[in-house]
């Protein structure tokens, strides 16, 4: 709880309705979408940047972290106040304050929705192509923060290949702008450090995003198999055959069964594995390369394939994909969500270990996850209220981690680094990698400031980071997404 | 100051003797004027280390060299004791087809390669103008990017990790090689684009993409820039690799453009992607130049595409003499005729006649201007101030990408820094607390 003073300057800084520090209020702000636990002292809810800049100079007078937060979608633990201070709530920054159609760019403020701007951008023919699973939720500069990902991210990239400036405040208050509206900036790519930088280095107060034309035409195709090799073998032959598309999604057995209790998608009972694949276009090419991918899923041995060329049929075809994650909360009391990218050609071998960890634990493991760019999701369904279960759950996920690891790949594809993985951090970087990036954080003089605790894997000899004792993620929480 | 026999005699005692060109070759490796003491061109990474940690405990200021091709780029160093060549340099690490992803070192021309990838029915979707022997390692300490950023985004996109070598010889890994990346700050990115000036680049790993299964070219000939920004406007749908805008200086320099845009503008548009929708494209563009007024058309011939997008490429190509000026400017794309057309005007009032080449989509204007050699700095200076000042009105950038010396001298080819320049320093700092990597070669010469 904050002293009154630092309550009163903070009401000095942003007006008394902008200061939360009731110990009953400020409850709602010590966790985000997993269940880490952190209590900031006093929270701030600013409406410019003016006033971001200045919590943030009374911060470091008063020796203060300061940690930013969105709409607490996050997955890694990235907007909780691991060692308290002033928790900076974005929400109330969200306006879109210029649409560039002719440019294709939009400026808005951090606290907007990620769906609300494709929403808004519709009538210009435009959209935002990020598209994490929490859109209807999460704030832009959350996604900034995490560098988010989304399903559609197969074809366009991921947050920072969709934004061009950010204006920030840095860690002693001044307001810098990193990037601009136009490309390739004389000087060094700032802009690019701070986005992924999971709030560390600098506080988003706005955005300059790039905009992509609506395609003229989107077709979603489900295939279901019966074996998930078949399934994996459908993904290498389809981007092996030069089809790049927008989305191409994969869900396990164990995830159908879920799911079809939950929303009936119609997914059979006996089935392995089902991809959804989705392209977009001009309308001539995108029924060609349609096609196509279902000739490679009926050769690869699709047993049944799905074709939706209207919204409807097509949301129809998403809403297994969609409600998956909800669905998953009917296997077990909790779950534990994981986020790894392994390269496309070792899902199988990846996949066929991440069953046999669960086997070993006895866990159910769920699987539904960005099959295209090998970016998988395993969902260890258990129970929370068991003992020792929270710590075997955990074990479990450092193991499947380790699977991502040695096949290649890495700890996080969009999730973050955040508080849960921070000792994995050493299995992909070495003490000299660690420093380099150490040395960003010296540069921004953000260290002792913003979102202390995140990242970076405790110093050699200090022991167990304590973060990780409690990170598991209850399932039927409704702002939980993959 | 190291002295030269010093130098010489401890890299070669570092390393094979092999690895250290003869003193009198070192003139080839000079750097705006400035000669290094000695030239090294190790084969290994390791190797590259050594360099480093020697040149860091000398205090030897080092300069990475590619293929040389965009060594006119930057501020005159401070200071040059090693040029570290990096064209041995040169394996694919690893390339995984069905990944889509290939690791490569610094030293690999782009050439090698796209003819590795094009076996497997891939390439590396950067298009710089530097020509045939332009090295990954140049390509990204330059951000170099050509005509296809228009489809497939520059360097800063394509890339997944990276390693590279600090300065005090440490070898450090970013990213990774996978698609989908968060884990830890993005010094790849910072790394691109930072000319030598923060780390030495030997490795790369990149997203590829397959080779477009048809592409064919068309050129739209139209009174203005604003037209072509009309026309442009009308075809986001269309499957376009590149979009290029040229002015009639630029189209009288490109034999294969024949007698396209005689007094206006032409606009060069590659379609690519699968056949059917190629040809698709080529039929709107063809639609849409009928409707236009005052635009013609014509269509490539498939033989003459590859030579015409090489020929638009040398437009920009700095020249070896550096007796003209090459300039990049970045404004937003609708500003692009706006800006030609003033740049037009300059060449008018300076009896200059500048060939002037856009990426329009990106908002990139290139301007070449051909200056005889006994050209004095006075005439170059004006142009230089002038640009400067209407992209500056444009809230844009320019960089003067070549120059004559005379003029490097007078200013920063980077232009001015922003508010955002004091962080830049503090990282210059952080990674060459020494100052030894490419001195007084970046932005506010760093």
């Amino acid at each position: 709880m904050a002293d009154r003073k630092l309550v009163r300057e903070l009401q000095a800084i942003v007006g008394r309705d902008a200061v939360i520090h009731a110990p009953e209020d400020l409850l709602v702000y010590e966790y985000d979408a997993t269940i880490e636990r952190g209590l900031p002292e006093a929270v701030v809810l600013p409406t410019t940047a003016e006033q971001v800049s200045q919590v943030v100079k009374l911060a470091r007078r008063r020796g203060l972290p300061v940690t930013a937060r969105g709409a607490g979608t996050g997955l890694s633990g990235g907007a909780i106040p691991t060692a308290g201070g002033i928790m900076l709530v974005m929400t109330r920054m969200k306006r879109i304050l210029e649409i560039d159609a002719e440019n294709r760019l939009a400026i808005v403020e951090p606290g907007l929705v990620n769906l609300d701007l494709s929403a808004a951008l519709g009538r210009y023919g435009l959209y935002y192509a990020p598209d994490p699973s929490s859109q209807k939720a999460c704030t832009l500069g959350g996604n900034v923060a995490e560098n988010a990902g989304g399903p559609h991210c197969l074809a366009y990239g991921v947050t920072t290949n969709h934004v061009l400036a950010l204006e920030v405040v840095l860690a002693d208050g001044q307001t810098a702008w990193l990037g601009g509206r136009t490309a390739d900036r004389p000087g060094y790519d700032l802009r690019s450090l701070v986005i992924g930088s999971e709030g560390t280095l600098a506080i988003v107060t706005k955005i300059i995003v790039r905009l992509l034309p609506l395609p003229e035409a989107t077709i979603t195709l489900l295939a279901i198999f019966n074996e998930m090799e078949q399934a994996s073998q459908a993904v290498s032959a389809i981007i092996g055959k030069g089809i790049l598309p927008a989305a191409l999604e994969m869900l396990d057995k164990v995830t159908m069964g879920a799911v079809e209790e939950a929303v009936h998608a119609g997914y059979p009972p006996d089935a392995d594995a089902v991809l959804l694949i989705e392209v977009e276009g001009w309308r001539d090419s995108v029924e060609e390369e349609a096609e196509a991918i279902r000739a490679i899923c009926e050769n690869t041995g699709a047993r049944e394939m799905r074709i939706g060329f209207t919204p409807e049929d097509r949301e129809a075809l998403w809403a297994g994909r969609k409600g998956a994650l909800g669905a998953l909360g009917r296997l077990a009391p909790s779950y534990y969500i994981l986020d790894g990218t392994v390269p496309r050609t070792k899902l199988p071998q990846v996949l066929r270990g991440v069953y046999q960890v669960g086997e070993k634990y006895g866990f159910p493991i769920a699987n539904v996850f960005h099959a295209g760019d090998g970016n998988l999701h395993p969902n260890i369904a258990f129970d929370e209220s068991q003992p020792g279960q929270a710590e075997k759950v955990l074990e479990a996920g450092a193991e499947i981690m380790r699977l991502c690891v040695d096949a290649g790949g890495t700890i996080t594809g969009e999730h973050g680094v955040g508080m849960e993985k921070r000792d994995f951090m050493r299995w992909i970087f070495s003490d000299d990698d660690l420093e380099a990036m150490k040395r960003i954080q010296v540069a921004f003089a953000s260290e002792q400031r913003f979102n202390p605790g995140k990242i970076f894997p405790d110093p050699v000899g200090s022991g167990e980071s304590a973060s990780r004792q409690r990170t598991v993620t209850r399932s039927l929480r409704p702002d939980a997404y993959v | 100051m190291v002295k030269e026999s010093l130098l010489h005699n401890l890299l070669e005692s570092a390393l094979d003797s092999q690895r250290v060109l003869p003193r009198e070759e070192a003139a080839s490796y000079a750097v705006d004027g400035v000669i290094p003491q000695v030239v090294t061109l190790p084969v290994t990474v390791e190797e590259v280390a050594e360099v480093m940690r020697l040149a860091s405990r000398e205090d030897a200021a080092v300069i990475p060299w590619g293929g040389g091709t965009a060594i006119s780029l930057g501020n005159v160093p401070r200071r040059y004791d090693i040029a570290l060549c990096l064209s041995r340099l040169n394996q694919v690490v690893e390339h995984e087809p069905a990944d889509l992803t290939a690791t490569v070192q610094a030293g690999m021309t782009l050439a090698d390669l796209q003819r590795h990838l094009a076996e497997s029915g891939q390439f590396l979707a950067l298009d710089p103008p530097m020509g045939q022997d332009v090295t990954i390692g140049g390509i990204l300490a330059a951000n170099a990017s050509g005509p296809s950023r228009h489809a497939y985004g520059t360097a800063r996109d394509l890339v997944l990790g990276m390693r590279a070598v600090q300065a005090d010889g440490r070898i450090i890994k970013a990213g990774g090689r996978v698609v989908k990346n968060v884990a830890g700050y993005d010094l790849s990115r910072l790394f691109i684009g930072s000319l030598g000036s923060l780390s030495i680049i030997v490795e790369a790993c990149f997203r590829l993409a397959p080779l477009p299964r048809a592409e064919r070219t068309a050129v739209v000939s139209l009174p203005s820039a604003q037209e072509a920004w009309r026309f442009i406007a009308q075809t986001a749908n269309l499957s376009l690799r590149a979009v290029e805008l040229l002015n009639a200086a630029a189209v009288r320099q490109t034999a294969t453009l024949g007698d396209a845009a005689k007094d206006g503008y032409a606009l060069v548009l590659a379609a690519a992607g699968e056949p059917a929708a190629v040809e698709h494209s080529l039929k709107e563009i063809g639609e849409l130049s009928r409707r236009a007024a005052a635009a013609s058309l014509a269509k490539v011939d498939d033989r003459a595409q590859g030579p015409l997008w090489q020929a638009i490429a040398g437009l920009t190509r700095p020249s070896p003499s550096d007796a003209g000026l090459v300039c990049k400017a970045a404004v937003l794309p609708s500003q692009v005729p706006t800006l030609s057309e003033q740049i037009e005007t300059t060449g008018r009032e300076l009896g200059l006649e500048p060939l002037v080449v856009s990426h329009l989509t990106a908002g990139i204007v290139y301007s070449a201007w051909p200056l005889p050699q006994d050209e004095g700095v006075q005439r170059p200076l004006d142009l230089a101030t002038t640009l400067r000042r209407a992209v500056a009105r444009l809230a844009g950038s320019l960089v003067v990408e070549a120059c004559p010396l005379a003029l490097k001298e007078r200013i920063d080819v980077w232009g001015d820094s922003a508010a955002d320049f004091p962080l830049m320093r503090r990282i210059k700092e952080q990674f060459d607390p020494q100052g030894i990597l490419s001195p007084g070669r970046f932005l506010g010469r760093l």
